[in-house]
């Protein structure tokens, strides 16, 4: 009975859980894009910054694919250059009240812009 | 006597046979099961009864649109055409749900629809239409679209008018320039703030420290990195902008003519 009261009572306050992310999804990939350090380096960086950083200053993005996955996802599909543009695009849009000018339609429930990687 | 016998006995034969061979659908059961979301019952009725192949694919259909499974449901489509064709309200429902549906779907269901139209089905006409305009924004008479959808048809001939490369070179002149073509004033303000801070900070790292110096290369890196985004990122938002503003028209008007015809799919 305890438990059920604790649960009811505490449930909100239950922390999100934490999405397994992986450093790179190499499946399907050419040989040139397995070997590119500057690849790893940079998902590297992103995973740490997802792993350590984002969740020590409880980072909230505006996307619902976050800037950082983002990035990571874009360099996976596009390569490193033009990965990263487009990963540094979001991140430079990523502002507060960015909603207000998008459509009804990409606007999820919780209020994030909801960003397909084409 | 005898031969009577005979005849009643190859009755009763031929009715097994065809018992066993067809049987009625019961469509109060489905529409039971259609309005209680009961789907795996559903699927699992469809499937276990026997009745002709293009029937069977008339329901299949009708099951894979309610249950929004676009490609299943154009293979059933493509199979039973001629029996869904007669069907105007499923026929209204699907272009409904292709309109506000994103994909390559869309244009191949729209394709068929426009090659086999028929001037009777006047209630199709209007959607069929609305997907034309969405294809030619420019050649769009306003006074034609009904009065809740002008503002979004309006939006989105705004949106289509704007040129990719403009807006890049726009951007490359003043940092955020070309986000402010597109109509994304808070993002012009952003970007035009903090290239202009990177820009002063790596000219100041330039002055003071020198060329060689660590942190003017930092300096510079990051204020390259983000000019250089800045031009090609405006190129990709402003194809982005249009399917945007493209998919919010097709979306309005597939919920605005779901109330003008307010139709059933059993």
């Amino acid at each position: 009975m305890n438990d059920v009261l604790l649960q009811e009572v505490f449930s909100q306050y239950e922390l999100p859980i934490k999405t397994n992310r992986k450093l790179l999804n190499l499946k399907d990939k050419k040989w040139t894009f397995k070997l590119n350090p500057l690849t790893y380096i940079a998902a590297g960086l992103m995973y740490t910054y997802q792993n350590v950083i984002s969740e020590q200053i409880s980072a909230n993005c505006n996307y619902q694919i976050s800037c950082s996955e983002y990035t990571k996802k874009c360099i996976e599909k596009y390569g490193l250059i033009k990965g990263t543009l487009l990963g540094l695009n979001q991140l430079s849009q990523c502002i507060p009240n960015i909603q207000e000018e998008h459509c009804e339609h990409v606007i999820s429930e919780q209020n994030k812009v909801i960003n397909v990687i084409e | 006597m005898l031969l009577n016998s005979r005849i009643i006995y190859c009755w009763i034969v031929c009715m097994f046979m065809v018992k066993t061979t067809f049987t009625q659908i019961d469509t109060g059961f489905i529409r039971h099961l259609s309005e209680n979301q009961l789907k795996n019952e559903h699927w699992t009725y469809l499937n276990e009864v026997k009745i002709r192949q293009d029937s069977l694919e008339y329901f299949k259909a009708k099951f894979h649109l309610q249950y929004e499974n676009d490609s299943l449901f154009l293979h059933s489509f493509d199979k039973s055409f001629d029996l869904f064709y007669k069907d105007t309200s499923a026929l209204y429902l699907a272009c409904l749900h292709f309109l506000k549906t994103n994909s390559k779907d869309r244009e191949k269901w729209f394709g068929r629809i426009l090659d086999d139209m028929t001037v009777n089905q006047y209630e199709l006409h209007p959607i069929v239409h609305m997907y034309y305009y969405s294809l030619h924004p420019v050649d769009v008479d306003i006074s034609q679209i009904p009065e809740q959808l002008q503002k979004d048809m309006n939006s989105y001939k705004k949106a289509d008018k704007k040129k990719p490369i403009l807006a890049s070179t726009l951007s490359a002149i003043i940092p955020g320039l070309g986000e402010l073509y597109i109509g994304n004033k808070k993002v012009f303000g952003t970007r035009l703030i903090a290239l202009g801070l990177m820009a002063f900070q790596t000219v100041e790292s330039l002055l003071t420290l020198g060329f060689k110096h660590p942190l003017t290369i930092i300096d510079g890196g990051f204020f390259s990195a983000f000019y250089v985004t800045n031009i090609v990122g405006v190129y990709y938002d402003t194809k982005a902008k249009k399917t945007e503003t493209k998919n919010q028209f097709l979306i309005n008007a597939s919920n605005y003519f779901s109330a003008v015809y307010q139709y059933q799919l059993y």
